[in-house]
């Protein structure tokens, strides 16, 4: 059949008729073509697959019609103005709907040159409230969660196939010759450059001979007499020429013998008066310093890495504001694959990085060439990133097989020089963010490797301004992060190694903190509250481990103590990790902390804030109503039976009578149980659910770990899947009856509050169904993201039942052709992470 | 650190001939990484006795989305006055998109530290660690700071950040919206806003939803993350609560604001000519303590105000 390019623009056409409902018009293949010779309307063309004589649909692309992409990416939809109506396009791929939405988006700057660098932002209505926002889709989508794709070289049009019928024939322009007369008229031509035109300008720039030298000559003559004019049209020229996005001219313009005069005439701006021109090649020439710490042998590399730098400060310094997407994306791309060029041609090199390292465990600490060679190796760490996954791994594997911890030791072992430090940190956390088991073996050594294990504790604990002690605690929580520990040959002996011998040095801080809290020496509060964090993460990654930890140690009485510390920061961190012990539901914590007595100073910390509405009252709160959620007896008759009394007075909000309102209820049901049970069976019953809550608390855990990172519904759900208690509805439902029939005085209000907490972790889809039923609209309903989005005042028509969607009616003309599942919307789904 | 005279310096062109600004701006370090650090502690400090929904009285002139685009928020004192002089709130989404995050998140903050009676800066859905990683923020401190320490302080300042504020107890800020799980302001009190913002429930919607017209009720939101919701929502909102105003911003409005809801809602959206391309107008909405209400529209900054764009590279490269 179709080959698969001609597959990308394969679309149906609807048009909406006078009920709202869209018509199909057919099945074709869509084109962006030049209206008529003349003239540079361009349009859009649907030729019929059945009829190829006469086209389905003919539109002239305008700069006032508002064009949106919608479904999934596959629509695209306007008011056609000619006929009056909506019309919508629906592509078989999503790649297609690309590509034709950059041409038009294109086409709308290129009439309007006052359209703007996205083009998107001129597109909306008057009044289109949200305009930009609305109108979706890669190209300058501004919305969250749907990130743009960037259009990198792979999205130049010169390899998305042919433009049009015959680029040939699409109003070849030809620049005028590279003349100080005509500057002006080079520079209008490039201004007015038309899609179409793009390749083919950009074509002439890089092939006419000597075209781009005669302008760089006429720039260094206009500089020379000071013709402000020329120089200023010499800004624009070379300005659009960067605009023109084409790799081989970037190729040849930040090539090492044209570079200083490009970026010179981009120092004319025209709007910046001369006594504010940025003085660019001064600071390429005179401030920025090339530092080769290691002879770089091969002088392709070392051009590569000036191109590099000097295209960064193209995109960051010079033209900042200029670029578009497009244009942004595509030196990003050419900086990153230099990056990768010179990282593996280094790799490769058999004498530097042996050379490197020589060097590094030579030179003196502290000394000038020292901190340059650190400096070095953070950059080259830094870079890796962009490695593909194996070439990291090898790179990463060869600097540690060169000794790269030994390095970092002796770094960290020398007195002073923070910064040093800093970046010996930054090395090591490029290192663990890959592939964190490599440390963790080097620092399970004996000698030098625990010796790095204790110097990063002490780094984690020692008070100072310039942040290491944040990138420590980073690359320790990654060491101790069960995700990467998890089928680690390691596993085991590290978390031990830091059990046995580490933690105890993050608890005696704690407790120095809160015994003489700002003698001399103590610890600053800033490190407190790390010490509390890396607990906390510990409670929730090594759930196991930690307990018996924490209850060997009386680590949450002395994490408690910080209650009496006058940051009330620290203080709401030490109520967090008391949350974050609760969050496992693990009964042991429970019965601990009632045994202890350890609610005792958190009712105090309470009491004494007062009715003051700040965090450390909403954290209470929280804390106190999670209690109740849960229904955790135990806790809860502690604090109904030790501290009622001074809580009732609390009147400002209904949690604590909510609380007071569950323990009753509690009691009832113990009352009555005693009555129909033996005390044996009641103690097996006990001793059974503690069993069985051990052997649950490693899926408590796990699901609280990825609840750590923000998945928090999910994991509310399956925490509450593995922990339901047989009971726990029921007391709900009988809580919220009760509440909402005002049987007890106290829940009056909050009584439908309660149905909708308890009834749906999971947001509510009981009261959002009926809205929103994405799921029905198989066979009888609109498109869902045509129904209500389409053209805004048209959407109540738009609404009317009747067309199926158009995703689901492609299929089977397309005889099973492998499209993509339909999904409801657009956009939806987590945001993108890098 | 002395932060009258960085406050002082971070506003440096304003009212100065450009002459005059040029030697300003070269006497203007950025804040050292040690000094970010210090002012982010101190604001914890005073954004921890904040409440989830802040008390604000007028007089009051409230802010919708910056975006770091610094030049535009010394454009919005000029227009509104300065602080301490006149009071602000503003609703969230400092930093992102725009090229100055780092100027304009630093400068606010430390306006809070030093008046912190006088400027009120509520949590917007950008102030997250996810968020940021992916818009802008995160780069921009990486590129400016060379590590990504001044990222870390200023994301834990974000989970401090206060969620709402009513004014007067009858407008109430807020940056998205409104929240199913949530029928009276009550109820926001129970929320510990210190962690990152979540990807639900009642502090994930606050920060996300977006009114609709033509929604009844609650309706899925094409963000991925709070709720659309209708008129009606807004109103029963408003009754339970004995609120006149929902005052939000989150969408971008062409006309720098926008009324909705037979005027029980208004977006204000302050980040004119937004991402430096979309062509739009600003606004910033005066109340004063007669609770009269007035529309500030501003442009974008003139190109000359915003100086030369500075080049923050690093002088010294080894790749």
């Amino acid at each position: 059949m179709e080959g698969p390019a001609s597959g990308q623009q394969r679309v149906k056409v609807y048009k909406l008729n006078e009920e709202g409902l869209w018509d199909d018009k057919g099945t074709g293949h869509v084109t962006v073509e030049i209206m008529d010779q003349s003239s540079t309307q361009v349009g859009l063309v649907v030729l019929g697959e059945s009829d190829h004589t006469r086209p389905l649909l003919v539109h002239r692309i305008s700069k006032d019609n508002a064009y949106q992409r919608q479904g999934d990416d596959t629509i695209i939809t306007w008011t056609d103005p000619e006929i009056g109506t909506d019309i919508a396009l629906s592509f078989q791929e999503a790649r297609g709907c690309n590509y034709i939405w950059e041409q038009v988006l294109h086409v709308q700057e290129s009439s309007s040159p006052r359209a703007g660098l996205g083009g998107v932002g001129n597109v909306g209505h008057a009044d289109a409230p949200y305009g930009p926002r609305r109108l979706g889709g890669p190209g300058g989508h501004l919305d969250d969660f749907d990130v743009a794709e960037p259009v990198g070289p792979g999205g130049r049009f010169d390899e998305m196939g042919p433009l049009g019928p015959d680029p040939g024939s699409s109003g070849a322009v030809d620049l005028p010759e590279p003349e100080m007369s005509n500057l002006k008229d080079i520079a209008r031509a490039l201004t007015e450059v038309s899609l179409f035109q793009r390749d083919r300008i950009a074509h002439q720039l890089a092939t006419r001979r000597g075209y781009l030298d005669k302008l760089l000559d006429l720039f260094r003559m206009s500089e020379d007499v000071e013709d402000e004019e020329s120089l200023h049209a010499l800004y624009n020229i070379f300005k659009q020429i960067v605009l023109l996005n084409d790799t081989g001219l970037f190729d040849l313009l930040f090539d090492d013998v044209r570079v200083m005069d490009f970026v010179g005439a981009l120092e004319y701006e025209p709007d910046i008066k001369p006594d504010q021109r940025p003085q660019h090649r001064q600071f390429l020439q005179r401030t920025a310093v090339f530092k080769e710490v290691v002879p770089i042998s091969d002088a392709a590399v070392r051009s590569k890495i000036h191109q590099t730098y000097r295209m960064g400060y193209l995109k960051d310094g010079v033209l900042p504001r200029v670029l578009d997407d497009a244009t942004f994306a595509t030196l990003s791309s050419l900086m990153l694959f230099n990056n990768i060029e010179v990282l593996m041609a280094l790799y490769q090199d058999r004498e530097f990085f042996p050379e490197l390292f020589r060097r590094l465990k030579k030179a003196s600490p502290d000394s000038e060439e020292w901190r340059d060679l650190v400096a070095f190796l953070q950059e080259l760490c830094g870079l890796t990133k962009h490695l593909q996954a194996t070439q990291r791994n090898q790179l990463l594997l060869r600097l540690v097989a060169l000794g790269l911890f030994e390095v970092i030791t002796t770094i960290m072992q020398t007195p002073g020089s923070q910064e040093v430090k800093l970046r010996a940190t930054d090395i090591l956390l490029a290192d663990v963010q890959h592939d964190p088991s490599q440390l963790r073996s080097y620092l399970l050594q004996p000698g030098q490797g625990n010796a790095l294990f204790g110097l990063l504790i002490q780094a984690l604990l020692d008070s100072s301004e310039s942040g290491l002690q944040e990138q420590v605690l980073e690359i320790v929580k990654m060491l101790l992060d069960p995700d990467t520990l998890e089928g680690s040959a390691e596993k085991d002996k590290f978390v031990e190694l830091f059990y046995d011998k580490h933690i105890a040095q993050l608890l005696s801080a704690l407790v120095q903190a809160s015994e003489a809290p700002y003698a001399q020496g103590a610890p600053s509060a800033n490190t407190v509250g790390l010490v509390v964090d890396l607990l906390c993460f510990c409670v929730v990654s090594h759930s196991y481990r930690i307990k018996y930890y924490v209850l060997r140690n009386n680590v949450v009485e002395k994490v408690l103590k910080l209650l009496r510390r006058r940051e009330r920061w620290l203080v709401v961190a030490a109520i967090r990790f008391l949350r974050t012990a609760l969050s496992l539901k693990d009964e042991f914590y429970n019965r601990y902390l009632v045994k202890n007595k350890l609610m005792e100073p958190v009712v105090a910390a309470f009491l004494e804030n007062g009715p003051r509405y700040n965090l450390l009252n909403s954290a209470c709160l929280e804390l106190f109503d999670f209690i109740r959620k849960e229904n955790f007896k135990g806790l809860l008759a502690d604090l109904m039976e030790h501290h009622w009394e001074q809580l009732q007075a609390v009147d400002y909000c209904e949690v604590l009578r909510n609380m007071h309102i569950k323990h009753e209820q509690n009691q009832d049901r113990v009352a009555v149980g005693k009555a129909d049970r033996e005390p044996e069976a009641l103690q097996a019953a006990a001793a059974a659910r503690d069993a069985e809550l051990l052997a649950r608390q490693r899926a408590a855990a796990a699901a609280e770990q990825r609840r750590r990172r923000g998945e928090r519904e999910v994991d509310a759900d399956e925490e509450s899947y593995f922990d339901q208690e047989e009971d726990s509805d029921d007391d709900e439902q009988q809580h919220a009856a009760l509440g909402g029939g005002g049987g007890i005085p106290a829940a009056g209000s909050g009584g439908g509050r309660v149905v909708l907490e308890s009834g749906s972790p999971g947001g509510l889809p009981g009261l959002l169904g009926p809205l929103v039923d994405y799921g029905e609209d198989d066979d009888e309903e609109l498109p869902p993201a045509l129904r209500g989005a389409g053209t805004p005042k048209r959407s109540p028509a738009a609404d009317r039942p009747g067309s199926p969607p158009l995703e689901k009616r492609f299929r089977p003309a397309s005889g099973g052709s492998p499209w993509g599942p339909v999904r409801p919307g657009g956009g939806r789904g987590s945001p993108p992470l890098r | 650190m002395d932060l009258d005279r960085w406050i002082e310096q971070a506003r440096w062109e304003r009212g100065a001939g450009l002459q005059a600004a040029q030697q300003r701006l070269k006497r203007c370090e950025p804040l050292k990484e040690s000094d970010v650090k210090q002012l982010c502690e101190k604001a914890v400090e005073i954004l921890v006795e904040e409440a989830n929904v802040q008390r604000v009285d007028a007089p009051v002139t409230i802010c919708g989305d910056i975006h770091g685009q610094f030049y535009d928020l010394t454009e919005l004192f000029k227009v509104g006055g300065d602080c301490p002089q006149t009071n602000y709130l503003f609703m969230g989404d400092f930093v992102d998109r725009g090229f100055y995050s780092v100027e304009t998140f630093l400068l606010l903050l430390a306006l809070k530290v030093r008046y912190p009676e006088r400027i009120t800066l509520i949590r917007g859905n950008h102030e997250s660690r996810q968020i940021t990683q992916v818009y802008g923020f995160y780069d921009e401190c990486l590129r400016k700071y060379g590590s990504a320490n001044v990222w870390r302080y200023c994301t834990d300042v974000f989970d401090y950040l206060s969620l709402s504020a009513l004014i007067d107890g009858t407008i109430f800020a807020v940056h998205g919206g409104l929240s199913p799980t949530i029928t009276t302001l009550d109820q926001i009190r129970t929320i510990d806003r210190k962690q990152e913002v979540p990807h639900d429930g009642a502090m994930c919607d606050l920060l996300w939803s977006d009114p609709e017209d033509g929604v009844d009720g609650w309706g899925l939101s094409p963000r991925g993350a709070g709720y659309l919701f209708g008129h009606d929502i807004a109103t029963q909102f408003c009754q339970a609560n004995g609120v006149e105003l929902i005052a939000r911003a989150h969408q971008l409005v062409m006309e720098g604001y926008k009324w909705m809801f037979r005027d029980q809602l208004v977006t204000v959206w302050s980040a004119p000519n937004y991402c430096y391309r979309c062509g739009n107008v600003a606004a910033i909405l005066e109340l004063d303590d007669g609770g009269s209400k007035n529309f500030k529209v501003f442009e974008a900054a003139p190109q000359e105000a915003r100086g030369v764009p500075s080049k923050k590279a690093a002088p010294d490269y080894f790749l």
